[in-house]
C-alpha cells in the first residue's frame, strides 16, 4: 500500500486548490485578461508542484520527467507575473509595438518552458531526492541563464506595481495592488529560504519541497485581489483563513486518528466546526456589509449637502443684494412704511443664509472634512474682537455687554481662531438674543490646565430637559419629533462639534426659566 | 475712470454687481464665462476683476492659471466672488494670487464695492 507523508498530502492539496482557485477565479469573468493570466499562474504553478509529487512518489524511472515537467512549470511563473503586473489592476489599452514587445516577452518564457521539459539544457539528469524533505539534479548549460530570466521578470514586474501605486486614485484599487504585493512577497521571501537561500549559501539541499507551500499565499492574496473579494473588510477574509486553517488541522486529525472510533469522533468536530465556522463567517460578512452601507449613505448625505448649500446660496446673494441696494435708496427713496416690512425680508433672508452656512459646516464635520488650522492665539484679544463686533447689537437692544479680564496673564492656546470665534459669536450672540433687559457678562481665567471662557445672561434661561437637548443637531430628536430649542437652530451643535475637534468642552447651566442661563466652554492649554 | 472686469455665469448677480459698480462711477464690463473673460481682459486691461469660480466649462481656477501665464494681463488684480466655499478651490485660487475670497451671500454689494475701492486705492 501507498502511504502519504504530511509532505505530501500538503503538497497535493495546495496543488488541488490552486487549480480550483485558478479556475474558480476564471470563470467568475472569463473575458478579463487578468484573470486569464491569474488562470495560467496557477496551471503553471500545478505544473511545477505536479512535477515535484512526480519525483517524490513514482520512483526513479519518471524522475527525470518529473523534475524536467517541475522546472517548466516554474520557468512560466516569471512571466506571467510580468503580464499581469503590466495588465493589474485595470486592464491597459495596448499599442500595436507594445503587443510585440508583449509577445516577444511570452515567446522568451515559451522558449524556456520548452527547453525545460524536452532537453537536458535545463534539467540534464540524475533528479532525486535528498532527505529529508529536498530534490535535487544535475543541471545543464542554459541553467544560468534561467536563473537571470526568472530574476530579471520578477524584479520587473514587481518594480511595475510599485510605480503603480503612486498613480493609483481610488483606495480599492490601492488594496488590490497592496494585496498583491503581499501576496507575492511573502511567497517569495518563504519560498526563496528552501530553494535558493539555504541551497546556495548553506549547502543544505534538503528542504526544497518546502518552496511550494509558499506560493500558496501569492495564490490566494492574488486571487483576493482580482476578484475584488472584501478587500475593503479584511475582517471576513481573516476569519475565512482562520476558519479554513483549524478545517484543514481537523481533516489531518481525522486521517492522523489509530482507531476507527476517534476518526468518527474527530468527524463529528469537524461537521460541528464547518457548520460553526459558516456561521461566524456569515455574521462577520454582515456586519461588514452593513458599515459599508452606512458609510455610503453619510457620505452621500454629506455631497447632497454640499451641492444643495452652493445652489441654495444663489438665489439667497441676489435676495440679499437688491434688498440692500433698495435699503440704500439706489432705486429711489423708501416710503416709511415701507422700511419695516424691507427690513423684516431682509432679517430671514440673513436667517437662511446662516442656515445654510450651517448645514454646510455640518456636512463638513459629520464627513471628517473640517479643515482646522491651529495657531497660538490670544483668547483675551480673540473675545475683544467678538465684544467690538456685537456692541452695537447689544447697545440697540439696551442691553450690558461687560468683559470681566483674568487677573493673571493667560498664556496663548493653540486653536484654530476662526472657528473658536465663530463659537463665542455664537454664544454671545444667544445671550443677547434671548435677553430682554439687563445684559451678558463674559469671564475668561484659568482652571486647572485649561482656560475657561463663562458666559453668563440675566434672560430667559432655560428648564432641565432644554438644557439637555440644547447641544442636539435637530435630526437627532427622540422618536422623529422636532425636539430643538425653539429658534436656536443649529448653531450650538456645531459649536460642540467645534470645540470637540479642540478637546475642549462645552456646557450650559441655568437655575430655570426666567433665572438666566450661564455658558462654559474650555479649551486645554496647549 | 478705473475699469472692473466681472467674470459670472449668474446673469441676474452680474447685473446686481454691474449696477452697484457703475454707480459708484466704475466701467464695468461683464463675461459668462472662462473664455469671453480671458479675451475680455486683454481688449479691455481693467484694473480688477471679480471672478466667480464655479463657471460653466473651465472654472475660475483655470481662468486664474491662464490669466497668469499671459504677461500683458497677469498682473490684474483679481477677487474670487463665489458661493462655492470648497477649502480646495480657496487654497488654490489664494496660491494663485487673488487678492480674497468672498462668499456672495456674506457679502452685500456696498461691502463688494467697498472692499473693491479698498485695494484699487493700495
Amino acid at each position: 500500500m501507498i502511504t502519504f507523508s504530511l509532505i505530501e498530502i500538503g503538497l497535493f492539496s495546495i496543488f488541488l486548490s490552486n487549480w480550483f482557485l485558478g479556475f474558480f477565479v476564471y470563470f467568475k469573468e472569463r473575458k478579463n485578461i487578468l484573470n486569464q493570466i491569474f488562470l495560467g499562474i496557477t496551471l503553471t504553478t500545478g505544473f511545477w508542484l505536479g512535477g515535484l509529487l512526480i519525483v517524490l512518489k513514482l520512483g526513479s524511472s519518471f524522475s527525470l520527467f518529473g523534475g524536467r515537467l517541475a522546472f517548466a512549470g516554474a520557468s512560466l511563473i516569471p512571466l506571467f507575473f510580468l503580464l499581469f503586473s503590466f495588465e493589474f489592476p485595470k486592464p491597459q489599452k495596448k499599442s500595436l509595438l507594445f503587443s510585440f514587445f508583449l509577445f516577444f516577452l511570452s515567446l522568451i518564457g515559451i522558449s524556456f518552458f520548452f527547453i525545460s521539459l524536452f532537453s537536458p539544457l535545463i534539467v540534464t539528469s540524475r533528479v532525486k531526492k535528498v532527505v529529508p524533505y529536498g530534490i535535487t539534479a544535475k543541471f545543464g548549460k542554459l541553467y544560468p541563464l534561467f536563473g537571470l530570466y526568472f530574476l530579471i521578470f520578477i524584479s520587473w514586474g514587481i518594480f511595475n506595481l510599485f510605480k503603480k501605486i503612486r498613480i493609483i486614485k481610488t483606495e480599492i484599487e490601492k488594496r488590490q495592488i497592496e494585496f498583491f504585493l503581499i501576496g507575492a512577497g511573502l511567497s517569495l521571501i518563504l519560498g526563496s529560504l528552501p530553494n535558493l537561500i539555504l541551497p546556495l549559501f548553506f549547502n543544505i539541499l534538503g528542504y526544497s519541497q518546502l518552496g511550494p507551500f509558499a506560493i500558496i499565499f501569492f495564490i490566494v492574496f492574488t486571487a483576493l485581489a482580482i476578484t475584488r473579494y472584501h478587500l475593503l473588510g479584511i475582517e471576513v477574509i481573516l476569519t475565512e483563513i482562520l476558519v479554513g486553517l483549524i478545517g484543514l488541522l481537523l481533516i489531518i486529525q481525522i486521517f492522523s486518528a489509530p482507531t476507527v472510533l476517534w476518526k468518527v469522533i474527530n468527524g463529528s468536530i469537524f461537521v460541528l466546526f464547518c457548520i460553526f465556522g459558516y456561521l461566524l463567517i456569515r455574521a462577520t460578512y454582515r456586519e461588514i456589509k452593513r458599515r459599508e452601507e452606512l458609510e455610503r449613505i453619510s457620505k452621500a448625505k454629506s455631497e447632497f449637502i454640499s451641492i444643495t448649500s452652493h445652489q441654495l446660496r444663489t438665489p439667497l446673494s441676489a435676495i440679499k443684494g437688491y434688498l440692500s441696494m433698495i435699503a440704500e435708496g439706489i432705486y429711489g427713496e423708501i416710503p416709511e412704511r415701507l422700511k419695516k416690512p424691507l427690513k423684516n425680508v431682509y432679517l430671514s433672508n440673513e436667517r437662511l443664509i446662516k442656515l445654510v452656512n450651517d448645514l454646510l459646516d455640518i456636512s463638513r464635520i459629520e464627513a471628517g472634512k473640517m479643515e482646522m488650522k491651529f495657531e497660538r492665539t490670544n483668547l483675551e484679544e480673540l473675545i475683544n474682537e467678538v465684544i467690538s463686533e456685537l456692541e452695537v447689537e447689544a447697545e440697540k437692544k439696551g442691553l450690558y455687554l461687560k468683559f470681566e479680564k483674568p487677573k493673571e496673564k493667560l498664556p496663548q492656546i493653540l486653536i484654530d481662531k476662526e472657528k473658536i470665534r465663530q463659537v463665542i459669536l455664537n454664544i454671545v450672540d444667544n445671550a443677547i438674543k434671548y435677553t430682554k433687559e439687563g445684559g451678558a457678562t463674559i469671564r475668561l481665567k484659568r482652571v486647572k490646565n485649561s482656560l475657561q471662557i463663562a458666559v453668563s445672561d440675566t434672560g430667559i434661561g432655560m428648564t432641565k430637559e432644554e438644557i439637555a437637548k440644547l447641544f442636539e443637531s435637530f435630526s437627532r430628536g427622540a422618536g422623529g419629533r422636532k425636539s430643538w430649542v425653539e429658534g436656536a437652530g443649529l448653531g450650538l451643535y456645531i459649536s460642540k462639534k467645534l470645540i470637540d475637534l479642540h478637546q475642549g468642552k462645552i456646557w450650559a447651566e441655568s437655575e430655570g426659566r426666567g433665572k438666566g442661563s450661564t455658558f462654559y466652554i474650555e479649551l486645554p492649554i496647549k | 475712470m478705473k475699469k472692473i472686469l466681472i467674470v459670472e455665469d449668474e446673469e441676474i448677480l452680474a447685473q446686481m454687481y454691474k449696477e452697484r459698480l457703475e454707480k459708484e462711477g466704475f466701467e464695468v464690463f461683464l463675461a459668462s464665462n472662462s473664455k469671453k473673460g480671458l479675451k475680455l481682459a486683454r481688449e479691455e486691461k481693467p484694473d480688477l476683476i471679480l471672478l466667480d469660480i464655479l463657471l460653466p466649462d473651465e472654472d475660475g481656477i483655470s481662468f486664474l492659471k491662464e490669466l497668469r501665464k499671459e504677461s500683458s494681463i497677469s498682473e490684474i488684480l483679481v477677487v474670487a466672488l463665489s458661493n462655492y466655499d470648497d477649502p480646495k478651490s480657496k487654497k488654490d485660487a489664494f496660491s494663485l494670487g487673488v487678492k480674497e475670497y468672498l462668499i456672495k451671500t456674506d457679502y452685500t454689494p456696498k461691502q463688494v464695492v467697498e472692499r473693491v475701492k479698498k485695494y484699487l486705492e493700495n
